[in-house]
C-alpha cells in the first residue's frame, strides 16, 4: 500500500485477532533516498551591517535585467528597451525597472520619528493597502509613476518587470502600460523517473510552548512516521517516507518574549525564558525522529534565530540530542534542497505573508505562484520583510526551477501544479499550520501527488450526570 | 511461545487491574522489549481473553483508527486517529477506506481526553529517547550518531559531551539520561518548571540527570563518563550533589532491594534521585516542599520563642535542658531554616531527602516527616548546642546508644533524660527506625565528614522562602562545618585558617541567637571524627557521622 488516492489495502485489522500469529515482526526498512542541500548562498557569512540595502536592489536590476530584456524582445518583438532617463516622449517602449508601491498607510518609520507630525504610532492592521496605492518603476537612476494594466493590487515592491508602454506628451511623469512580462521560468531539470514510490512529509508550525500546541497529535505524527502505530500495510507506506521537512515555527510566538529586555531585572532573574522548555520539546520531538528517518528543519518567524532573511538554521547546541545524528539537517529558510534529484525549495512562509500584508490578493497559493512567476522568493524583502543587506549577489533571485515549491506555516492546506511555459511542472504547496490544524503534507516523489495527513483523536464528551453502569 | 504469550499476558492483567495503568502499545513495547506488533497483538489478545473470562469487564480500550477519508473542503485526506472504543464504529464509518485499526491502548479507568495516554507515551519515550525505535516495524540502517567534534569552547561542560558521544555503544537508558542531561545544561540550568506537566518532566529530567550523575559514584554500573558530569556541573547543581550525596547513596540502596526487576530499578533509581536533587534544589528556590515544611515550621515557631528563651536562660549542661530538647528541637529547627536558613543546608536537604519520591508511596512519607522531626530538630538542638550536641544526637539517631556515651562526657544526668526522650519518640516513629537510623547515619556520613568538625562563621547570602512565600535573600554569618569539596582532612587544614579569619565575622549580625551561642561552645566541645563516607560539603550530615 502507499499513501494515494486509491491505497490498496490488505491485512487490515490484522492485530485485532488472535489467530496463529503470522509473523508480525515486519522487517521494514526505510527509503533511502539521496539529499542534497544547496543553501550555501543563504548562509550569512560575515555579518556585515555596515551596507546600505541599495547595493541588493542593484544586484537584483542587474541580475533581472538581464533575463527581462530576454523575455521581453521574445515577447514584444523589435521595440526599444529604454532606461528612463532616456525616454522619448509618446514613443512606444519598453522599460525594465523595480516596482515600488507607494502606500500611505505603510508603516514609515521615518513618519514615526518625525516630530513635526504629531503623528500617533500606526496601528498594526493585517493589510495595509488602500485604494489610493500607487505604482511607480525605477531604474538605476530615475523612477516614474505607472498606470495602465500593471495592477496596484496584484503588485508588491521589490518585483522587477518589463513593461510595454509609453510616456505620453500630455501626461508627463506617467508611464501607460500596455502591457508587462516577468523573467521566464528557468528550465526545469526534467523530473528523474522513480522506481517506487518515495514520500516526503512537510510539517510546519507545531508552536510548542504556545497554548495552541498539539502534543498528542505531534506524538502520533512522529509514532506513525517511525512506524510504530498503523497496521502492517500502512507500515508498509509509511516506510516509503524517506524524508521530513519541517516548514518552521516549530516554536510559538509567545515564546518570544520581548519584555526581557524591559522587564526589571529582579523580576525577571528566576523566570527563564518560555523558548528554553519549548526548545527541549522540540528537541525530544525531533530525536524520535531522527533515529528514524531524515530530518531537514527549518527556523520559521517565530523560532530562536535571526530575524530577517535569510534565517540561518539552528544552532546545534539548541538541539543537543537530535543534532548527534546524521540524520538532522538544521538547514537555512529559505531552503534549497534535493531530494532524489527533485528540486524542492520553499520559506517558512514569511514572504507570502508579507506579500499578503501590502497586496489585495486573497489566495496564498496564488501569491505562491506569484512568487514563482516573478521569479524572486521574496520580493518584498528588504522593503517590509527584514533582510540581510547582501552586496554580491541578490539570493532570493529564481535562477532553477524548483518541482516542489512550498511555503510553510500558512492557513489551510492547498496543492496545485504550476504548468511554465517551457513545459515546467511545479507542485505548490501551502503547508498548514500544526497547531492549528494537525495536518501534515504528504508529496509523492514518483508522482507529484501531494496528500494531507491529519492526527486527531475524538474523547466523547463524558457525560457527568450519568452514574456508571455497574456490572453484575 | 505460549508460556511467554501467556506471561506477557498475566504483566499486562497486572497493570492493568492491579496497578490501574494505562497500557499502551507503545509503552508495553519498550517496557517488555518486543516488537511493536506484538505489543498490539498482546493487547487484543489480552482485552479478548478479559472479555471472555467475563465478570469484570471494567477496561477500557482505545483504539487507534485510520483511513483516507474527506477534509472539511472535501478533499481527499488521509485520517489518523486515537478514539475510545465508543467512537470506533463512528469513525470508521466516516473513513472511505480503512487503512489501519488496532488498540492503542488498554486501561481501567475511563479516559476523558488524551492527556493520560499523551502523558504515559511522554515518559516512556523520554526515558528511552536513543532506543525508542528500536522496537518499532520500521528501521533506518544508516541512522548513526555523529563522530565527535571537540566544542571550540572549553567549558568543561562542553568537553563531556565528546567523551559522551564517543560512548555511544556503551549507552542506553543511560546515556538517554545523559543526552537529556546535556539537553538540560544547554537549555539552561536556570530554566525552571512551569506550569506545564511536560515542563515538570523537563525538570524532572534535568534534576534526574543531576541526581543521575551524582549517584554514579555509588552506583557501579552507571558509564564512566558520568562520573565527570557531576563535577563538571555548574556551581549551582554540584553544591546540591554533594549535598545529597551520602543520603542519596542510603536511599539509593535502599530503593536497589526493593525493586524487583532490573530494568526498573535503574529508572526508578533514576526516577528517585530525579527527586532528591529535585527536592535540593526547591530548596534554594521557591519550592512546594518547602510549604509544607513551612507549616510545620510556622506551628513549631511559636514553640522556639517559647522555649528558646528558656534555652537561653538556662546554662549548658543543664538537666532541664535535656527536656527542652524535645520541646524546643522543632523550633530550632524552624528558627534555623527559616531565619538562618542555610546555616545547616544539609539539616534541610537531609530533611528534604527524607521526602520520598512520589513512587514510595504514603508509608516513606509519613517516615519522611517523622523523619523530619526527629532527625532535623536534634540536628538542629544539637547546632545549637556546640559540637557535642551534635555528636550526641548524631549517636542518637545512628547507634540509639552512643548519644548517651557522649552525652555522659558532659552531662551525667542526661543520659537517663535523653533516653526518656529517646524512647518517646522511638515510640512516636518506631516505624521508621530503620530508615532514619539508615538515612541519618548517611546524613552522618556526609556530616560529619571525618574530621573534627570546626565550625567557622562565615558571611553567606542565604536565599529562601519566608512564611509568606517571599523569597528572601540574606546575607547572614553562618556556622558552617568545614566539609566542603575537599576531603575532611584538607578541610581540617582550612578550618582553623578560616575560624581564625571568620572570628572578626562574629561581630557582625547573626540572626539566630543559637549561632551566638554555640559559637563559643563549638570552641571548648570535642571535635568529630573524620567521617569515612562522602560528604564533601557544609553538610550537617558531618554532625551524625561522628564516631
Amino acid at each position: 500500500m502507499i499513501y494515494s488516492a486509491t491505497p490498496l489495502v490488505e491485512n487490515v485489522q490484522s492485530f485485532m485477532t488472535t489467530d496463529t500469529p503470522a509473523n508480525v515482526t515486519s522487517n521494514l526498512n526505510r527509503v533511502a533516498s539521496q539529499v542534497q542541500y544547496k543553501n550555501d548562498r543563504f548562509i550569512v557569512k560575515d555579518r556585515s551591517f555596515n551596507r546600505q540595502f541599495a547595493h541588493l536592489y542593484a544586484e537584483r536590476l542587474m541580475t533581472m535585467r538581464k533575463r527581462l530584456t530576454k523575455a521581453a524582445t521574445e515577447k514584444w518583438g523589435s521595440t526599444p528597451i529604454r532606461k528612463l532617463h532616456e525616454l522619448v516622449n509618446d514613443e512606444r517602449c519598453i522599460v525594465i525597472g523595480t516596482v515600488f508601491k507607494h502606500m500611505e498607510l505603510r508603516p514609515n518609520i521615518l513618519k514615526e520619528v518625525s516630530e513635526e507630525h504629531n503623528l500617533m504610532p500606526q496601528p498594526v492592521r493585517s493589510r495595509y493597502t488602500d485604494t489610493k496605492d500607487k505604482l511607480i518603476i525605477e531604474d538605476e537612476l530615475q523612477r516614474i509613476f505607472v498606470v495602465g494594466d500593471l495592477k496596484c493590487e496584484t503588485s508588491v515592491t521589490g518585483v522587477v518587470v518589463a513593461v510595454l508602454g509609453k510616456e505620453p506628451e500630455d501626461d508627463k511623469g506617467k508611464f501607460h502600460v500596455e502591457d508587462y512580462c516577468y523573467q521566464q521560468l528557468p528550465p526545469q531539470v526534467p523530473r528523474p523517473l522513480l522506481e517506487q514510490d518515495k514520500f516526503i512529509l512537510f510539517v510546519s508550525g507545531f508552536e510548542l510552548g504556545g497554548r495552541e500546541e498539539r502534543p498528542f497529535q505531534m506524538q502520533l505524527l512522529a509514532d506513525l512516521i517511525c512506524g510504530q502505530l498503523g497496521d502492517m500495510d500502512q507500515q508498509e507506506a509509511t516506510a516509503a517516507i524517506c524524508h521530513v521537512v519541517v516548514a518552521g515555527n516549530s516554536l510559538s510566538e509567545s515564546t518570544q518574549d520581548r519584555d526581557t529586555l524591559t522587564k526589571a531585572k529582579y523580576l525577571s532573574k528566576k523566570t527563564s525564558a518560555g523558548s528554553v522548555e519549548a526548545v527541549k520539546t522540540l528537541d525530544e520531538f525531533l530525536a524520535q525522529l531522527v533515529t528514524s528517518v531524515d530530518v531537514t528543519i527549518l527556523p520559521g518567524e517565530f523560532d530562536p534565530t535571526n530575524f530577517s532573511l535569510p534565517q540561518q538554521p539552528f544552532h546545534q547546541c539548541m538541539l543537543p540530542v537530535s543534532s548527534r545524528y546524521n540524520t538532522l539537517h538544521r538547514q537555512t529558510n529559505p531552503c534549497d534542497l534535493t531530494v532524489e534529484g527533485l528540486r524542492i525549495m520553499g520559506t517558512a512562509g514569511q514572504p507570502v505573508e508579507d506579500i499578503y500584508r501590502f497586496s489585495e490578493m486573497e489566495d496564498r497559493l496564488a501569491m505562491l505562484e506569484n512568487t514563482l512567476v516573478w521569479g524572486h522568493t521574496a520580493p518584498t524583502a528588504p522593503d517590509t520583510l527584514a533582510c540581510y543587506p547582501f552586496v554580491k549577489e541578490d539570493p532570493f533571485i529564481l535562477s532553477e526551477c524548483p518541482h516542489i515549491y512550498f511555503a510553510g506555516c500558512q492557513q489551510e492546506y492547498k496543492s496545485k501544479i504550476f504548468k511554465g511555459a517551457s513545459g515546467q511542472e511545479v507542485l505548490l504547496l501551502t503547508v498548514p499550520r500544526f497547531s492549528q490544524s494537525g495536518t501534515a503534507v504528504l508529496v509523492n516523489l514518483k508522482s507529484l501527488e501531494a496528500q494531507p495527513i491529519s492526527f486527531y483523536s475524538h474523547f466523547p464528551i463524558v457525560d457527568e450526570s450519568v452514574s456508571p453502569e455497574v456490572d453484575k | 511461545m505460549a508460556s511467554e504469550t501467556d506471561l506477557l499476558n498475566e504483566n499486562i492483567g497486572e497493570y492493568v487491574n492491579d496497578d490501574y495503568k494505562i497500557v499502551t502499545c507503545k509503552w508495553l513495547s519498550l517496557t517488555h522489549s518486543i516488537n511493536i506488533n506484538e505489543a498490539k497483538r498482546a493487547l487484543y489478545a489480552f482485552v479478548k481473553h478479559q472479555r471472555k473470562m467475563g465478570g469484570n469487564d471494567d477496561i477500557n480500550v482505545t483504539y487507534f483508527v485510520a483511513g483516507l477519508g474527506r477534509s472539511k473542503d472535501g478533499d481527499l485526506m488521509h485520517k489518523c486517529a486515537v478514539v475510545p472504543e465508543s467512537e470506533l464504529d463512528v469513525v470508521k464509518k466516516s473513513l472511505s477506506t480503512l487503512t489501519s485499526c488496532h488498540i492503542f491502548s488498554v486501561q481501567k479507568a475511563k479516559l476523558k481526553d488524551y492527556t493520560p495516554l499523551y502523558m504515559t507515551d511522554y515518559e516512556i519515550t523520554k526515558n528511552n529517547l536513543e532506543k525508542c525505535n528500536s522496537f518499532s516495524s520500521i528501521k533506518c540502517p544508516w541512522v548513526s550518531l555523529k563522530s565527535a567534534n571537540p566544542p571550540s569552547r572549553t567549558s568543561q561542560q562542553n568537553v563531556v559531551k565528546p567523551e559522551n558521544k564517543e560512548n555511544a555503544p556503551s549507552k542506553k537508558t543511560e546515556s538517554s539520561n545523559e543526552l537529556v542531561g546535556s539537553g538540560a545544561k544547554v537549555s539552561g540550568k536556570k530554566a525552571e518548571p512551569k506550569g506545564s506537566i511536560a515542563s515538570m518532566f523537563a525538570s524532572a529530567s534535568k534534576k534526574d540527570d543531576g541526581g543521575n550523575k551524582a549517584a554514579k559514584p555509588t552506583q557501579k554500573t552507571e558509564a564512566a563518563p558520568k562520573d565527570k558530569v557531576p563535577e563538571k556541573k555548574g556551581g549551582v547543581m554540584a553544591f546540591f550533589e554533594k549535598k545529597k550525596d551520602s543520603p542519596s547513596n542510603k536511599k539509593d540502596t535502599d530503593v536497589k532491594k526493593t525493586d524487583a526487576t532490573t530494568k526498573k530499578p535503574e529508572s526508578k533509581t533514576v526516577q528517585e534521585k530525579k527527586q532528591e536533587p529535585k527536592r535540593k534544589k526547591k530548596q534554594t528556590v521557591d519550592s512546594d516542599d518547602e510549604a509544607p515544611d513551612k507549616k510545620r515550621r510556622k506551628r513549631i515557631r511559636t514553640d522556639l520563642f517559647d522555649s528558646s528563651d528558656g534555652e537561653d536562660a538556662e546554662a549548658s549542661g543543664n538537666e532541664d535542658q535535656d527536656e527542652d530538647l524535645i520541646n524546643w528541637q522543632p523550633v530550632v529547627y524552624d528558627c534555623l531554616l527559616t531565619t538562618t536558613t542555610w546555616l545547616y543546608p544539609h539539616i534541610a536537604s537531609a530533611a528534604k531527602q527524607a521526602k520520598p519520591s512520589c513512587r514510595d508511596g504514603p508509608q516513606v512519607n509519613n517516615k519522611a516527616r517523622g523523619r523530619r522531626g526527629t532527625l532535623l530538630l536534634r540536628l538542629v538542638s544539637t547546632c545549637t548546642r556546640i559540637d557535642f550536641t551534635v555528636t550526641v544526637v548524631g549517636h542518637l539517631v545512628t547507634a540509639g546508644h552512643l548519644i548517651y556515651v557522649e552525652e555522659a562526657e558532659d552531662n551525667p544526668a542526661a543520659p537517663s533524660k535523653e533516653e526518656e526522650e529517646r524512647d518517646e519518640i522511638k515510640a512516636d516513629n518506631e516505624e521508621k527506625e530503620k530508615e532514619k537510623e539508615v538515612s541519618i547515619a548517611s546524613s552522618n556520613n556526609s556530616a560529619s565528614s571525618g574530621k573534627k568538625r570546626k565550625r567557622t562563621k562565615k558571611v553567606v547570602t542565604k536565599h529562601y522562602q519566608d512564611e509568606e512565600g517571599f523569597m528572601v535573600t540574606k546575607k547572614e554569618t553562618v556556622w558552617e562545618s568545614e566539609t566542603d569539596d575537599e576531603g575532611e582532612a584538607t578541610t581540617s587544614k582550612q578550618e582553623p585558617a578560616k575560624t581564625r579569619g571568620t572570628k572578626e565575622a562574629v561581630g557582625k549580625a547573626s540572626t539566630k541567637n543559637t549561632a551566638t551561642k554555640a559559637e563559643p561552645k563549638g570552641k571548648a566541645a570535642p571535635k568529630k571524627n573524620s567521617s569515612p563516607q562522602k560528604s564533601k560539603q557544609t553538610s550537617l550530615m558531618s554532625f551524625f557521622k561522628k564516631k
